[in-house]
């Protein structure tokens, strides 16, 4: 069975094109989105983050849609009917077409499955731990699970629970576990466990040197929208940044070696120490207006015929 | 020896006999069984799992057997939180984790010292200010 390598060479060049031009554009893009309220650079991140693969999942759903939609569901190849001549050169060669189709999918869906995979034993691994940690946890009449150790954390999906460590609650100041709880709430109410891992699966189809610095950024403008909950809920980030200090200490003393400074760590800390001011106004609206309008533009030339031949073109100048 | 995954009964026979030290069956159908509403049989398996589980060891006393705990509480505290350390390290990694401070990144005691002088600024400013 064929697996369609013209459209494949096509969806691989439009991603590889367009992580490339994120990898070109990054430090430029950085610095604008430094200047962003921690929650608006988290929607803004996610975006550059499935750029690449839903670019790519654009330009082959323009150009292959009204091929491989219906051949997907089982229907009849519209190709003579609608373009009333065949085309010069099929994408489609040999095997059954609705076969070929799915083949397509997920030849071009590969690098995604593959970390959609890690994704699932990360799953695995977590459900472990919460069963570990729920043996030798306490559970505090706010629902916090006290567990022994210094970490403080969110674990689970789809289900998550927030884990205080009981060297940590001993070490820190009533405030400063207030602090830490409040922090911890706002990552198991945003459901930030589903978007940390959902980034994880997005940055696959980034280029290897940009991707563990977008992953950075991606977590550190989540931790900071939750410390500033936090910094709401104490009313000061000082405390905030000084609990997060003590527990990277308590991290640092611990005999099992689990560290401490993160790269999230002094990015975080100087934040606090200068707080952002109030947030642009209106940026939900912007960012509503143009996830509508490039929804919009994507179903009104899925089934684009021209785009269609010029893919065509470009596969035959490519595999000749 | 790994801790295996417990069940919310198992977890609590175990919590019993680590308070009471030494129990048969029928002491612990009395006080977990008939409140939860568990028949004796249900608690006789579970005593039996744990023992194969080798979290509990026993001996026969007359017809029946007594069972007491194989791990201290502490101990077994520790082995399950170590070996949940190694889970949560692998969960990290692939993002379904979210911790207030990173659990594997390298300790660098320099840069927190580093860290512990901005928010002494921070804090000595705000004090200035009106």
């Amino acid at each position: 069975m064929s697996l369609l390598p013209p459209a494949i060479v096509l969806f691989t060049l439009v991603v590889v094109i367009a992580a490339l031009a994120i990898a070109l554009l990054e430090r430029p893009l950085m610095k604008a989105f430094a200047a962003l309220e921690p929650r608006v650079r988290v929607r803004w991140l996610l975006g550059v983050l499935a750029a690449p693969t839903a670019t790519g999942g654009v330009v082959l759903a323009l150009a292959l849609g009204h091929c491989v939609v219906p051949r997907m569901i089982g229907l009849a190849d519209d190709c003579e009917e609608v373009l009333r001549q065949g085309c010069t050169f099929c994408l489609f060669r040999g095997g059954t077409a609705g076969a070929q189709a799915w083949a397509l999918a997920l030849t071009c869906a590969a690098p995604l499955l593959l970390s959609v995979a890690r994704l699932g034993v990360g799953v695995w691994h977590a459900r472990r731990a919460r069963q570990r940690l729920r043996a030798v946890a306490s559970l505090r009449s706010d629902g916090v699970w006290s567990v022994p150790g210094t970490g403080a954390f969110v674990i689970g999906w789809p289900e998550a629970v927030v884990c205080v460590g009981e060297d940590l609650s001993h070490a820190l100041s009533p405030q400063a576990i207030a602090a830490v709880t409040a922090h911890e709430r706002e990552h198991q109410r945003r459901g930030d466990v589903l978007l940390r891992a959902l980034s994880r699966v997005l940055v696959a189809t980034h280029l290897p040197g940009v991707r563990s610095r977008l992953l950075g950024a991606f977590d550190v403008s989540i931790e900071e929208v939750c410390d500033a909950r936090a910094s709401a809920e104490v009313a000061d980030p000082l405390i905030v940044a000084q609990a997060l200090l003590d527990t990277a200490q308590l991290h640092a003393a611990s005999p099992d070696g689990a560290g401490c400074v993160g790269a999230s760590l002094p990015a975080r800390i100087a934040t606090l120490c200068a707080p952002y001011d109030a947030p642009p106004a209106g940026d939900r609206v912007l960012s509503a207006t143009l996830a509508g309008l490039v929804a919009a533009l994507a179903v009104a030339i899925l089934f684009n015929h021209q785009v269609h031949r010029a893919a065509e073109f470009v596969s035959l100048v490519v595999l000749p | 020896m790994e801790i295996p995954i417990l069940g919310e009964l198992e977890l609590a026979v175990l919590d019993l006999l680590w308070t009471r030290g030494v129990a048969e069956a029928r002491d612990v159908h009395q006080t977990l069984g008939e409140p939860r509403g568990i028949t004796l049989s249900t608690i006789q398996s579970t005593l039996e799992r744990l023992h194969r589980k080798r979290l509990l060891l026993r001996d026969r006393f007359s017809h029946a057997y007594r069972y007491a705990p194989a791990l201290s509480r502490a101990e077994f505290r520790a082995r399950a939180m170590a070996e949940a350390a190694g889970d949560l390290k692998a969960t990290d990694s692939a993002g379904v984790l979210a911790a207030f401070v990173d659990l594997v990144a390298r300790t660098d005691r320099a840069k927190l010292d580093e860290l512990a002088e901005l928010v002494a600024r921070a804090r000595a400013r705000k004090k200035g200010s009106p």
